[in-house]
C-alpha cells in the first residue's frame, strides 16, 4: 500500500483544495492530510482562520480522497511524520517548488502539484470584498 | 450513531441546496441525511435557479460547487438542480424521504409539498440547522476581514 501525506491549513474549502486532494490520493492508496491546528497557524504561520481545527478537521475527514487527518503542530514535523507513517510520498503544491526536497533523504518520493489557476482561499475571500460575483457581475 | 450494519429508515434520500462556500453547516446536512439512507442523491442548485429565486448569485460559481459536494463521502449521486419543483425530481429518482434544513419548516411552499409527498409516501424530513454559520454569515465576516 502507498502512503501519501500532504499539509496545509485548509480554512475555506475550495475547488482548489479538492483538486489537489484527489491528485494526491491518485498518487497512491492511503491519503494523510496533516492540518495545521490552530495553536500552529496563530503562532508560526500568523494566519487567522475562520474555523477551528476540530470544524476544519470534521471537513476534510468528509471528502471521500482523505483517509487519515493528523495535526501539524510544528515545520520540523515532516521528517518523523514520513518515518511515523510510513509515507511513500509527500505532496504539496507546487507554490512550494523546491523547498520540501530534502524529504528524499528520509525515503519519501516528494511531489509538487500545480494550483489549480486562480482559485485560492485569499483570491475568494478578495472576491467578496471586491462584491463583484455578489452583484452578478 | 447508527452502526454499519444497521437498517436504514429509508432507502433512497433527496436533498438540495446552493452549497456556497461549502462549510460545517452543509456537511452536517448531508451527514445525517445520509445516516438515514441507504443512498443519498444531492441536487446543486445551478446558478440560473438561485438568480431566479434568490435574484443573486452564489459567490462560487456552479461548476466548483458541484465538484465540491461531489467530493463528500456523503452524497452517493449528484446532480444540477435546475428547478425547485421537488415533484419533479420524484418523478425522475422515485426518493421515500425528501431533506431538507429546518429553515424551511412551516413555509407555505414545504407545507403544500409535505401533504403532496404524504400521498406518495414519502416523508419529509426536516433536520436541524447548525449554529452560528451560513453562507451568508460566511461572506459577511470575510467582507469585513478584508474591509479592515
Amino acid at each position: 500500500m502507498r502512503r501519501v501525506i500532504t499539509y496545509g491549513t485548509f480554512d475555506l474549502l475550495h475547488y482548489g483544495h479538492i483538486a489537489l486532494l484527489k491528485r494526491a490520493k491518485e498518487l497512491g492508496d492511503y491519503l494523510i492530510v496533516a492540518l495545521s491546528t490552530d495553536e500552529f497557524n496563530r503562532v508560526e504561520k500568523n494566519k487567522h482562520c475562520y474555523f477551528s481545527y476540530e470544524q476544519r478537521k470534521n471537513l476534510r475527514e468528509a471528502i471521500r480522497y482523505v483517509d487519515l487527518v493528523i495535526p501539524e503542530e510544528s515545520w520540523e514535523q515532516k521528517v518523523s511524520d514520513v518515518h511515523e507513517y510510513h509515507i511513500d510520498t509527500f505532496v504539496i503544491g507546487d507554490d512550494w517548488e523546491g523547498k520540501f526536497d530534502f524529504l528524499k533523504d528520509e525515503g519519501a518520493e516528494v511531489v509538487y502539484l500545480p494550483r489549480t489557476p486562480e482559485i485560492s482561499s485569499t483570491q475568494i475571500k478578495q472576491d467578496i470584498a471586491l462584491d463583484k460575483r455578489v452583484r452578478g457581475e | 450513531m447508527e452502526g454499519k450494519d444497521s437498517v436504514k429508515r429509508y432507502e433512497l434520500g433527496y436533498t438540495t441546496g446552493v452549497f456556497d462556500m461549502f462549510h460545517i453547516g452543509h456537511l452536517n446536512i448531508l451527514r445525517r441525511a445520509r445516516e438515514q439512507c441507504e443512498t443519498l442523491i444531492v441536487g446543486v442548485s445551478t446558478d440560473e435557479l438561485v438568480r431566479e429565486y434568490k435574484h443573486k448569485s452564489p459567490i462560487i460559481p456552479f461548476d466548483e460547487r458541484i465538484e465540491i459536494v461531489k467530493a463528500i463521502r456523503y452524497a452517493d449521486i449528484v446532480v444540477p438542480q435546475t428547478s425547485m419543483n421537488k415533484m419533479e425530481a420524484w418523478e425522475r429518482f422515485h426518493f421515500d424521504a425528501l431533506f431538507h434544513g429546518s429553515d424551511w419548516k412551516g413555509s407555505d411552499m414545504y407545507t403544500r409539498i409535505t401533504e403532496e409527498f404524504r400521498k406518495l409516501n414519502v416523508d419529509v424530513v426536516f433536520l436541524p440547522h447548525t449554529q452560528g454559520v451560513s453562507s451568508t454569515m460566511l461572506a459577511d465576516v470575510l467582507r469585513k476581514i478584508e474591509e479592515g
